[in-house]
């Protein structure tokens, strides 16, 4: 299920809310919980009864795992290794089987029979939850829940599929609040409806009305280049920059639209995405994008292989380390695994700079800069082969010509649109800043950095309310084709 | 920097206005969803609810605005105009076959074809046809290799159709806040008010009068890039369904013999491409598997045929070069040099007629291509070897366009 297809808007989250509501209306708030648990599993089963099925196998396996780690603790380096074991390699195989192979094969002629499965879908964001969920019990920073707290926690449905990544001390605290009924009361239930609602509309909006539209002017772009058509400067640029602008759009969208459904049934989640095209250097950028998994990678991998603890060229190694494996994260192939190593050759240069240069680079070259240097590397990630990579880059810096010939391509529109997302990613504050006054996420919201941007605060007004419904509207008649998410593929 | 925010006092003050604010916002979405019904049920773009305020003289009444939506559209006014032919299949036949045309005029035909339908999609309106429409009596199914046997399209409104077992209030209310049909009504206002008329680009029966871009020119280049990204991409997805075939020809079986059942003549049509087209099979390497699809469907024809028929049932090869299907496309050709084909794949309506005129005996059959001969069992394997023979000859005479087509392929690939 979509979350901008009409199944799910109108039908699975009135039914799931209406069932949610009426609970906390009867007073029987420990029902809640196993009433979202199997909401969210037909949401995932809606999907494949199979993975459903297979899901369910592993969060036995591991709350299993954790809760003998509790009761057993001198074997409990063991059970993790087990744990790891079994997620990585649920990971390894559904994800990274025929990558291996095809590289085996393509280095060493093997000719291996590739397996062709089926990646199921959030396989790359639950992985990572339980496997901090069994660090975390093997060190003893975690209190083991229980396993209907634990199945709710992988499975609640707002972040199953594409995050936020999840930390279990963030969920599983609310979620026994939410058993005892101190999570959503007869008055915070308007306001969770009113605040969540608001965040799901904005996040519709990002995806329908803003990314979607950009979709056809990069993929197309990107289509032709994968199929060897020289592109020019122009129709280069402009995929180029609508695909930064829709990445964005559709991801920070699916994330507010997580956060917003998940404040409907009281439970906050973290911030994912904070104005990350507003940063002024890549160091900054990576503390802005994708914010739960850039902490995931530092918490369990970066800090584990030593971090900055044992000198710089180990902490410049481990950083490089952390990146291509970040890269390799987002889809198993060669150009996400390079996308990941440029953006750690970024960071290198980054840090260098800033121990070993006697200059600062001003804000706004800064800012042009970072901007630059993640538009490009977005061609890497976005390209179906080094070829057409090689393309596009070529393109870009003006050497196929300005125009692409016999395309049929109509590139200014495409740069137009672009920049104009491009422009609203720079100016306009995020929607947690818009929303601050309300707490939508958990953590503290970052101020705006200029005074203008602090002006767009939401209150529950009747002007509010009416933008709220045009926006509605307007993601309405836009959202009959359901396309899916970027990030679902990862 | 991070700043401490006072949260909102939970308090019965705050759930009021948020209460007051969710109450303004669904009443306010009401109140535009009723404006946005009303414009268009006064402008009536797809032509499906007979409502249109719009004079005759500016929106033509057998117009649709849009070529969107065809889908959901195409079953409710198939249904609605209840012809006694359906023609289905995919854009070359929403492009090619014009039901207004003089061939064709007498035949009541009603146009189904949907953009890059894949058999599923083709065989289902075609079930859907045989069960709502009570006047039908024959129906064409164009089949395509390249389509044959791909699943149903990542972005296709099929499933929210009539033809996918949708009902046809839920189509009706789709299409009635479709975004392309609500921007372009709006778009078109203002000519109205200012009494300039405005053009369809759909007739009601289905026919796309006009394609949705303009041939850029030169001509063969437009051609080359047609054959490099859509007819290159068609072939690799057909290619990774090559190993699951069955279910395609099992599902091909079970709907002609449930047309037979109606007492519905069938006429399947191998519908005709560029040579270009059939020349990329063959640089591709599927030309066994494309002989091996013609074998099978004979065969299922034969077989439905013999199996107590009530109807008849043919089966027509267009899929050949033949005169009309090796039309030359010069280097330097302008954008009218070309007369049968708007590129490689879709043809215009003069091989529609033709097509038509070959299956109803009002024009020959091509004895020295092949062109629109009836496939039987017993003639294939000649028709083939003649089918072949045609394509090695135009290869050999035309090395410049068998040059670009094998530059249309992957680099891998050639």
């Amino acid at each position: 299920l979509l979350f901008n297809s009409p199944v799910f808007l109108f039908v699975f989250l009135p039914v799931t809310l209406a069932g949610f509501l009426f609970l906390v209306g009867l007073n029987r708030p420990a029902l809640t919980v196993p009433w979202l648990l199997a909401a969210s599993m037909v949401f995932y089963g809606w999907w494949s009864p199979f993975f459903l099925l297979v899901l369910v196998g592993s969060t036995l396996i591991n709350w299993t795992i954790a809760d003998t780690m509790a009761r057993r603790p001198q074997q409990r380096r063991l059970l993790l290794m087990a744990g790891l074991i079994w997620n990585l390699g649920l990971l390894g195989y559904f994800k990274y089987a025929d990558f291996f192979l095809t590289t085996v094969d393509s280095l060493w002629g093997a000719n291996f029979v590739l397996v062709h499965v089926i990646l199921p879908l959030g396989i790359s964001f639950f992985t990572f939850q339980k496997i901090a969920y069994l660090v975390d019990n093997y060190r003893g920073q975690a209190r083991a829940g229980t396993l209907l707290e634990f199945s709710l926690f992988v499975f609640f449905f707002p972040q199953l599929i594409a995050g936020p990544i999840v930390h279990h001390a963030e969920i599983m605290p609310q979620l026994s609040e939410m058993m005892v009924g101190r999570l959503s009361t007869r008055r915070s239930i308007w306001v969770n409806l009113a605040v969540g609602g608001t965040l799901l509309i904005m996040g519709l909006a990002k995806k329908v009305v803003v990314a979607d539209q950009l979709a056809p002017y990069s993929s197309t772009v990107f289509f032709l280049a994968d199929h060897d058509t020289p592109i020019g400067a122009v129709a280069a640029w402009s995929g180029v920059l609508a695909f930064t602008a829709q990445l964005y759009f559709d991801f920070s969208g699916y994330s507010d639209m997580a956060i917003g459904l998940a404040r409907m049934f009281g439970v906050r989640l973290p911030a994912n995405f904070n104005s990350p095209y507003q940063s002024l250097s890549i160091i900054e950028f990576w503390r802005r994008w994708h914010v739960t998994l850039s902490r995931f990678l530092r918490d369990y991998l970066y800090i584990p292989l030593g971090g900055n603890r044992y000198g710089r060229p180990r902490q410049y190694a481990n950083l490089m380390i952390v990146m291509l494996l970040g890269g390799l994260w987002h889809g198993a192939g060669w150009t996400y695994v390079l996308w990941g190593g440029v953006h750690g050759m970024y960071l290198l240069a980054a840090h260098a700079w800033q121990r070993w240069s006697p200059w600062r680079i001003a804000p706004a070259l800064g800012w042009a800069l970072t901007l630059l240097a993640v538009v490009i590397a977005w061609t890497l990630f976005r390209s179906g082969d080094l070829a057409c990579a090689e393309n596009l880059l070529t393109g870009m810096a003006f050497g196929h010509g300005i125009v692409t010939e016999g395309s049929g391509l109509r590139p200014i529109r495409g740069i137009i649109l672009a920049l104009l997302a491009l422009a609203l990613c720079v100016a306009a504050p995020n929607s947690q800043t818009i929303l601050r006054s309300f707490y939508p996420t958990l953590g503290p919201v970052s101020e705006p950095s200029s005074p203008w941007r602090t002006r767009l605060v939401w209150v529950p007004s009747t002007g509010m309310a009416l933008a709220a419904s045009l926006g509605l509207a307007a993601i309405t008649v836009l959202s009959w084709n359901s396309s899916e998410f970027l990030y679902f593929q990862f | 920097m991070f700043i401490n925010i006072e949260p909102m006092p939970d308090d019965d003050a705050a759930a009021s206005r948020c209460r007051a604010y969710l109450k303004t916002m669904v009443l306010a979405l009401i109140a535009l969803g009723v404006a946005i019904g009303g414009l268009m049920l006064a402008m009536d773009p797809y032509g499906v609810f007979a409502t249109r305020l719009v004079p005759d003289h500016l929106f033509a009444p057998d117009r649709r605005l849009t070529f969107g939506g065809d889908r959901v559209i195409k079953a409710i006014v198939m249904q609605a105009q209840n012809p006694r032919t359906v023609v289905a299949g995919s854009s070359r036949v929403a492009i090619g076959f014009d039901p207004q045309s003089p061939a064709l005029r007498g035949l009541d035909l009603y146009n189904a074809g949907l953009a890059g339908a894949a058999a599923p999609e083709i065989l289902g309106s075609a079930r859907y046809a045989a069960a709502t429409v009570p006047a039908l009596n024959r129906i064409v199914l164009c089949l395509e290799f390249d389509l044959f046997f791909q699943p149903l399209g990542e972005v296709s409104d099929f499933e929210d159709s009539a033809f996918a077992g949708r009902s046809l209030t839920f189509g009706k209310f789709r299409v009635t806040y479709a975004l392309e049909a609500i921007a372009t009504a709006f778009r078109k206002i203002p000519a109205l008010i200012a009494g300039r008329p405005i053009a369809g680009t759909l007739s009601i029966r289905g026919w796309l009068i006009r394609m949705p871009q303009l041939r850029p020119v030169p001509l063969r280049s437009f051609f080359r890039q047609e054959l490099a990204t859509l007819g290159v991409t068609s072939l690799h997805k057909s290619a990774r369904y090559l190993s699951d075939t069955e279910t395609r020809y099992h599902d091909l079986h079970n709907t002609l013999r449930v047309l037979q059942q109606r007492g519905i003549n069938v006429d399947i049509v191998l519908t005709p491409v560029h040579a270009w087209r059939l020349d990329l099979i063959q640089e591709f390497g599927l030309w066994p598997a494309y002989e091996m699809w013609k074998r099978r469907i004979t065969t299922i024809v034969a077989a439905v045929s013999s199996d107590g028929a009530k109807s008849t049932l043919r089966l027509f090869d267009f899929n050949v070069v033949a005169d009309m299907t090796s039309e030359a496309v010069a280097p330097d050709a302008g954008s009218q040099a070309v007369r049968y084909f708007h590129e490689s794949s879709h043809f215009y309506p003069i091989v529609g007629d033709y097509v038509f005129k070959i299956m109803d005996g009002s024009e020959p059959v091509e004895p020295n291509t092949g062109f629109g001969r009836l496939l039987t069992p017993d003639i294939l394997d000649a028709h083939m070897q003649l089918a072949r023979h045609n394509l090695d000859d135009w290869r050999a005479s035309h090395p410049d366009e068998v040059a670009v087509v094998v530059a249309a392929l992957p680099k891998d690939q050639r």
